[in-house]
């Protein structure tokens, strides 16, 4: 074989050498989202070089991303997320093959787009999505490299990848059912410190690039957690036997025809929404409670009457919420509305329940345009 | 029996990150702390004692280490 200088610190490397890359490049990577895991994953397995890599994203960049999406400037700002990094990418190798999918990963195309590569990285920021790619890849006995985040605390697991005894574990494993939309809130909307997807997505492209070139043990049947604030790390052995209520199509016919958006709870009870501006024509009303669903240290600070029960405290606090009707606020309008779809099955009809679509955000921007 | 509870997640909102707890198993340990804190009742979380991951009711030894976590979305 040729050798090639740009990969000259992997030849020389143990375990590794002119084998190991030629395995590299003789493979194939699937990246699904391009966010804050997405983006270093795919630096540095470009960079690595293996063969061919393709890229899924639907999104656009927003100025909110740059702060972790390490691959993007700001005067991409409303550009495809997936057109961007193709383009840096093949500036950092153009010896490489990148494939560019600006789409939403479905049950229509996830099996013809996941069925031509070696390895799947699961970058995603959703459960509709994780659980979909999680189920796709056991039905196709995909590798796939699993990263998440919240706050300052990370998961990586390795699954589909048969350990030294044949054992073979999925995501199903660990969460048979997806969590309630209360749950499981994302960066959005708690936050998420920026450096944190930059070690997960580095330490999911390791995993890759390990199963590719044979080398050292990969995470199966292991979960591993990282917290940055106490670095307090844990690798927990996952138990083989799926759990009873685990309930997920089991071929792909059925795959195909599954409601991923369903299964998680994404399709709730309709809450009313109501406009900034019609905020504040009842928001002083009596009979309206204004309910603050935002952790108690959120900020700004709301300067009209308002009880705040964060998301996570509304079912011990049913009591507190006696008014006619009830209009839920956060920052954005997406807990909010989640609260609102919790709150409706609890509350009778007596009482009338509504959310502020766009939050304060949208109402601030209303008051001083 | 006495146990240590680490925490993650979101669940550090609800609950200590790591405390102690006295429970015979991981079914009557979950009840005794959605007894407390009703925010935990149909949350889902993974239990692991001692670095192993248990899906069935699991009985607690001495001195155990019990890990509660969550599903992480974010990405």
């Amino acid at each position: 074989m040729e050798t090639n200088d740009r990969y000259s610190k992997h030849y020389r490397l143990s375990g590794f050498g002119e084998a190991g890359q030629t395995r590299l490049q003789r493979s194939s990577v699937l990246i699904i989202g391009v966010g804050g895991l997405g983006c270093p994953a795919l630096q540095y397995l470009v960079a690595a070089g293996v063969g061919k890599i393709g890229i899924i994203d639907h999104d656009r960049i927003e100025l909110s991303n740059l702060q972790r999406q390490v691959l993007f400037g700001t005067a991409e700002i409303g550009l495809s997320k997936t057109e961007v990094a193709a383009a840096k990418l093949r500036m950092l190798n153009p010896e490489i093959e990148i494939q560019e999918h600006v789409l939403y990963l479905s049950t229509e195309n996830a099996i013809e787009l996941i069925e031509g590569y070696d390895v799947v990285l699961d970058c995603t920021d959703n459960f509709a999505t994780r659980y979909l790619l999680s189920d796709c890849c056991m039905l196709l006995d995909k590798p796939l490299v699993f990263g998440a985040i919240y706050r300052y605390e990370g998961q990586l697991a390795v699954f589909n990848v048969a350990d030294g005894g044949g054992v073979k574990t999925t995501y199903r494993h660990l969460f048979p059912l997806p969590p309630g939309p209360l749950d499981a809130p994302d960066c959005n909307e708690v936050g998420v410190l920026g450096v944190l997807p930059g070690i997960i997505g580095t330490m999911q492209a390791t995993e890759a690039i390990k199963l590719l070139v044979g080398v050292g043990q990969p995470l199966c049947n292991k979960l591993m957690t990282i917290s940055l604030l106490d670095n307090r790390s844990m690798v927990l052995d996952i138990p083989p036997t799926l759990p009873e209520e685990a309930s997920f199509p089991t071929s792909l016919s059925a795959f195909e025809a599954f409601d991923y958006g369903y299964h998680c709870g994404i399709k709730g009870p309709v809450v009313r929404g109501i406009s900034p501006r019609e905020f504040m024509e009842i928001y002083r009303d009596e009979d309206v409670l204004i309910v603050d669903v935002r952790n108690a240290d959120e900020l700004p600070e709301l300067s009209f009457n308002h009880v705040n029960i964060p998301v996570a405290e509304l079912s011990d606090n049913l009591g507190k919420m006696d008014r006619k009707q009830l209009l839920l606020v956060c920052q954005s309008g997406k807990r909010s509305l989640i609260a609102g779809q919790f709150l409706k099955e609890k509350i009778g009809s007596h009482q009338k329940l509504s959310h502020l679509e766009g939050g304060i955000t949208a109402l601030a921007l209303m008051v001083s345009p | 029996m006495k146990v240590k509870i680490l925490t993650f997640g979101s669940l550090t909102e609800v609950l200590e990150r790591e405390f102690y707890a006295e429970a015979p198993d991981t079914s009557r340990l979950v009840a005794l702390l959605t007894s407390k804190h009703a925010a935990l009742d149909g949350r889902k979380f993974l239990i692991a004692i001692n670095d192993t991951i248990v899906k069935e009711n699991t009985m607690f030894k001495a001195n155990d280490v019990v890990a509660l976590m969550p599903p992480y979305s974010g990405g």
